[in-house]
């Protein structure tokens, strides 16, 4: 049996990482292979159907459903202003007319002859997608969209809130376990990604929101904060306001120092941030990219690795360096000094496998191999 | 102290070596977090279950390949079993079985990657949709959403619905044979106009089952056209009296197989393993428990807690019911319970809680990474409050939707005509004789009494109930046993379940704590004799070892409920279980004191009781 704990998160200062750049809907590329992209550039544009909206035209007008095809002034694919006459009938010899006008501006979507309804689609919604990780198109796919790569420093948070977003790094805390509070923002952090090291408090998320920051990334916040702030279960890119990383989980917990530090080392660099995160069905995490400027390292470009790799879970070893992710002494960190082969009992009265680990000041503790996780 | 078996250390069950007599059947239920295996043969003259193995499923990144974990499950399997399954580490499967090695027949269930998402669509909300959800739910799908032509939704909402939905099928039903028509087919142009995706990528169209009034049927396959996958199947509603789910719960069932897991990450794998059709895990649990009441009398009811969801399966008066609580759950979905309940209903149930805000991230850090465990008391508690209360929104679920399905029966021409939801009589706890459990909160429970009052608790059932703990959670692999080999099946189900405790909990109001409400009597095979009077708000426990019986007197005082009705007497046969016959008097419904040290000094002195509480001794 072995000793597996929790997959890592990634955290890496030098990777060469690709992402897919897609409109939801078909439409018109604007890129070419090769061509070297800024994070506001297009990659291509699309319009996404508008709402349908049904018009009961047979009820409207007293007719048979039959009959609407012919009661129609408007064809199929033809717009039509909100008020416009769609369908008349004239009765007892021209004397009465009865009109159907349409409810909202649109497009007729369809006209049913079974059941007397017209389908409007309304007025088209323009997307424009754009490059979002600076970098180079490697791919372009056809009516879609492309692949953008880029050699960058990649950190993977644990869960985020918010859509894409960008802006120059902009490190406020000087210490991993520093909490970022409301007096680390000012105007001049206006569209920036701002990095707090320990907990973001809820009056520094709110500043955040009020000075217009584009995102917020630290170690932890109160889940009771951040239900005040947003929405725990909003879906990413519905909440306005900042986008939100938080890196190892809610409490009040410190960065990890290595995540601290890559940060930290890329103070003021530009870098493209998502807080999409999905827990199951195709796990996904919020990160933070920070690509490296052309001829950034000596030794050339560094060849494409899978990230994948990077998050595998594995086994325990003997001295690799873990995070506590269990209630108890939840986010504290040691090394791995023993793993019993045998499963032992916790002071819950769970059976598991557990590791011996050392903490910070030579403390050694007895932990669920599941309640560990991996630091890079 | 009774210890619950613990799936997360698998010894070899005593007894058990590599050889078996008969055919050898391994299975697999492919969950969302957790791959597990099971090894069934005949030992003894009998089929039990001889081993079992689990390993974390596989189906997300960075693996993306479901059968990576059942190579691993199998791996354990081996090991607990004594017996090589397979030629190498990943594969191929010995077969056929010999008398210490391989197997003759593998199965497996799934539910990895979310399971089966289904949107539904009816007519009436209350009628064809609610048929609509019962048939997807009967196959195992989690509904994920149920449009309806009457509702008062704009539309445009609706059909934005049905473009955001995703799902991976959608059923349309509508209209008894020969009934409406018009309105269906307008269902089905909206649904052309809309052009509903898969959740999976690629260009394949959205399967939709087509289970509504059959003269329509011709119209709808027109409106249509090619912007889904269309599968015509008879009308799960062909007269207003009666259902006829089975063709498409069938038909769910191919396009589960052929959409859902032919894309799911290595399921091609997994089919190719398989000597039958993988079954939708809800699917296989609802065929044991279906098993579990034929020849009862009475109700039976069977619940399962997730990490997301919250499944409840029941038969009521022979009728088979199935409720998902999507939401409900204790990792994944276990931040949803708090919101949905707040601080206060699960603080409750804690002697010491913590302050809020301290639960709240507590719960928070364990949907963000739902494979940790509870390792100490404190931690323990939190996750068993919250099953409380997930276990007992879920019921409410279930009672509803079975008092909507009574009530249609029986005045199903004023409902069909105005749409209104007709009161009923919905889930009787005092007829429900068996609750069935599963689930990792329960079945991980250090302490049997301690999941037994998790039970007890959440679902309050009412007069003599006897509890069954699926701690190995093995009613999936059974139920797709069952298709292929039903003795088998039914053989090894009764030896898996382990009996957790029978519950003996009168029905009062506004009794007096300290007031005498019951005199209880056990006769224990043997001749063992005990008499206890219970009195309000306590609750006691008499020793009773599993698979031994008793017979159980109760003659309550005046007013009293103890399941044959107000001062009725009961005398009746009972089985024992790892936590014995459990005597709550504490009321139902079960109120617990308002005032804070009063309810902390209750929930410890029935938690002393029970021996809940770790390090104590029963």
């Amino acid at each position: 049996m072995s000793h597996v704990q929790q997959p890592g998160l990634a955290r890496r200062e030098r990777i060469v990482v690709r992402r897919e750049r897609l409109l939801p809907v078909p439409g018109e590329v604007a890129v070419s292979p090769g061509q070297q992209l800024a994070s506001a550039d297009e990659v291509g544009r699309a319009e996404r159907p508008g709402a349908l909206l049904p018009v009961d035209v047979a009820r409207a007008l007293d007719i048979r459903p039959q009959e609407v095809p012919a009661a129609m002034l408007k064809r199929e694919g033809e717009p039509v202003r909100s008020g416009e006459v769609l369908a008349r009938v004239q009765r007892l010899f021209g004397w009465l007319t009865s009109e159907c006008r349409a409810p909202v501006d649109g497009t007729i979507a369809g006209v049913s002859r079974l059941t007397g309804q017209v389908l409007l689609a309304g007025p088209p919604a323009r997307l424009s997608l754009a490059a979002w990780l600076a970098g180079q198109v490697v791919q372009v796919v056809p009516q879609r969209g492309a692949v953008v790569a880029a050699e960058a420093t990649w950190i993977q948070g644990i869960f985020g809130l918010g859509g894409e977003c960008w802006g120059a790094l902009d490190v406020r805390s000087g210490e991993p376990g520093e909490e970022l509070t409301a007096a680390h923002l000012t105007d001049a952090q206006r569209g920036r990604v701002v990095v707090g090291g320990g907990r973001a408090v809820a009056e520094a998320l709110v500043a955040a929101d009020r000075l217009g920051v584009a995102a917020v990334v630290a170690g932890s916040v109160n889940a009771a904060d951040l239900e005040a702030f947003g929405s725990l279960s909003a879906p990413a890119g519905s909440r306005p306001g900042p986008t939100l990383i938080i890196t190892e989980g809610f409490g009040s917990v410190p960065m990890a120092a290595a995540a601290f530090e890559l940060l930290r080392r890329r103070n003021g660099a530009p870098a493209s941030v998502t807080g999409a995160t999905r827990i199951r069905a195709g796990v996904q995490r919020p990160e933070i990219l920070v690509p490296w400027p052309a001829g950034a390292w000596q030794d050339g470009p560094m060849p494409a690795q899978e990230e994948g790799e990077l998050m595998a879970a594995g086994a325990l070893a003997l001295g690799q360096r873990v995070r506590l992710v269990g209630a108890e002494d939840f986010g504290r960190q040691g090394v791995v000094r023993e793993l019993p082969s045998l499963p032992r009992i916790t002071p819950a009265e769970v059976w598991a496998l557990v590791a011996v680990v050392e903490l910070a000041g030579g403390q050694l503790c007895t932990v669920p191999c599941a309640n560990l996780e991996r630091l890079w | 102290m009774t210890r619950a078996p613990a799936p997360q250390v698998l010894p070899r069950p005593a007894g058990a070596g590599p050889q078996v007599e008969g055919p050898v059947y391994v299975i697999t239920d492919c969950g969302s977090t957790t791959t597990k295996a099971v090894l069934v043969g005949r030992r003894g003259g009998r089929h039990v279950v001889l081993a079992r193995g689990e390993a974390p499923t596989t189906v997300e990144a960075p693996f993306a390949d479901v059968t990576l974990g059942i190579w691993n499950a199998l791996d354990q399997l081996a090991a607990a079993s004594g017996r090589r399954l397979t030629s190498g580490a990943m594969g191929p499967l010995l077969r056929p079985a010999t008398a210490d090695q391989g197997l003759d027949l593998f199965l497996s269930t799934s539910s990895a990657g979310g399971g089966l998402q289904m949107l539904v669509l009816g007519l009436v909300r209350e009628l064809t949709a609610a048929s609509a959800a019962r048939a997807a739910l009967g196959a195992g799908a989690i509904v994920t959403d149920v449009l309806a032509y009457g509702d008062l939704e704009p539309w445009p909402l609706r059909v934005a619905r049905l473009q955001e939905a995703r799902p991976d099928m959608l059923l349309l039903s509508g209209g008894v044979d020969g009934g409406a028509r018009d309105q269906v087919v307008a269902l089905a142009e909206l649904i052309a106009a809309a052009a509903p995706a898969t959740r999976w990528a690629g260009d394949q169209r959205l399967p939709l089952v087509y289970a509504g009034n059959r003269e329509a049927s011709e119209a709808v396959t027109a409106a249509l056209g090619d912007a889904v996958e269309l599968s015509v199947v008879a009308n799960l509603r062909p007269t207003l009296d009666s259902e006829n789910l089975e063709p498409v719960r069938r038909r769910i069932h191919q396009l589960f197989l052929e959409h859902v897991m032919g894309r799911a990450p290595g399921s091609r794998g997994l089919l190719a393993l398989c000597d039958a059709p993988v079954l939708p895990t809800p699917a296989a649990v609802g065929a044991m428990v279906q098993m579990l009441a034929s020849g009862r009398r009475g109700d039976v009811l069977a619940v399962d807690v997730g990490g997301a969801t919250t499944d409840v399966f029941s038969v009521v008066g022979g009728r088979f019911s199935r409720t998902v609580s999507a939401n409900l759950g204790l990792s994944y979905s276990i931040l949803q319970v708090w919101q949905e309940v707040g601080p206060e209903r699960i603080a409750r149930w804690l002697p010491d809680p913590p302050p809020a805000w301290m639960m709240h991230d507590r719960i928070a850090n364990k949907m963000l990474r739902p494979t940790v465990v509870p390792a100490s008391p404190e931690a323990l508690a939190l996750e068993q409050a919250v099953a409380r209360e997930a276990l007992a929104l879920a019921l409410a679920t279930h009672g509803e939707a079975i008092r909507r399905t009574a009530g249609r029966r029986r005045d199903r021409d004023v409902g069909e005509a105005f749409g209104a939801a007709v009161a009923g009589d919905g889930l009787d706890l005092s007829r429900v004789e068996l609750i069935v459990a599963s689930g990792g909160v329960l079945s991980r429970a250090p302490r049997a009494e301690q999941a037994a009052l998790v039970l007890i608790d959440a679902l309050q059932p009412v007069g003599v109930t006897e509890l069954l703990l699926d701690a190995a959670y093995i009613l999936p692999h059974l139920g797709v046993l069952a298709v292929e080999a039903p003795a088998a099946a039914a053989e090894a189900l009764e030896a898996a379940l382990v009996p957790l405790a029978c519950c003996v909990a009168p029905r009062t109001a506004d009794r007096p704590a300290g007031a005498p409400l019951l005199r209880c009597r056990l006769e224990a095979e043997g001749g063992a004799l005990r008499e206890h009077l219970l009195r309000a708000g306590e609750l006691a426990r008499w020793p009773l070892e599993p698979r031994s019986r008793g017979l159980l007197r109760l003659l309550p005082e005046r007013g009293v409920d103890a399941g044959a009705g107000p001062g009725r007497s009961v005398e009746q046969p009972v089985h024992g279980g790892v936590a014995g016959v459990i005597l709550d008097g504490r009321g139902r419904p079960l109120i617990l004191p308002e005032a804070a040290e009063e309810r902390s000094a209750r929930l410890r002195a029935w938690r002393r009781a029970l021996a809940c509480e770790p390090g104590s001794s029963s």
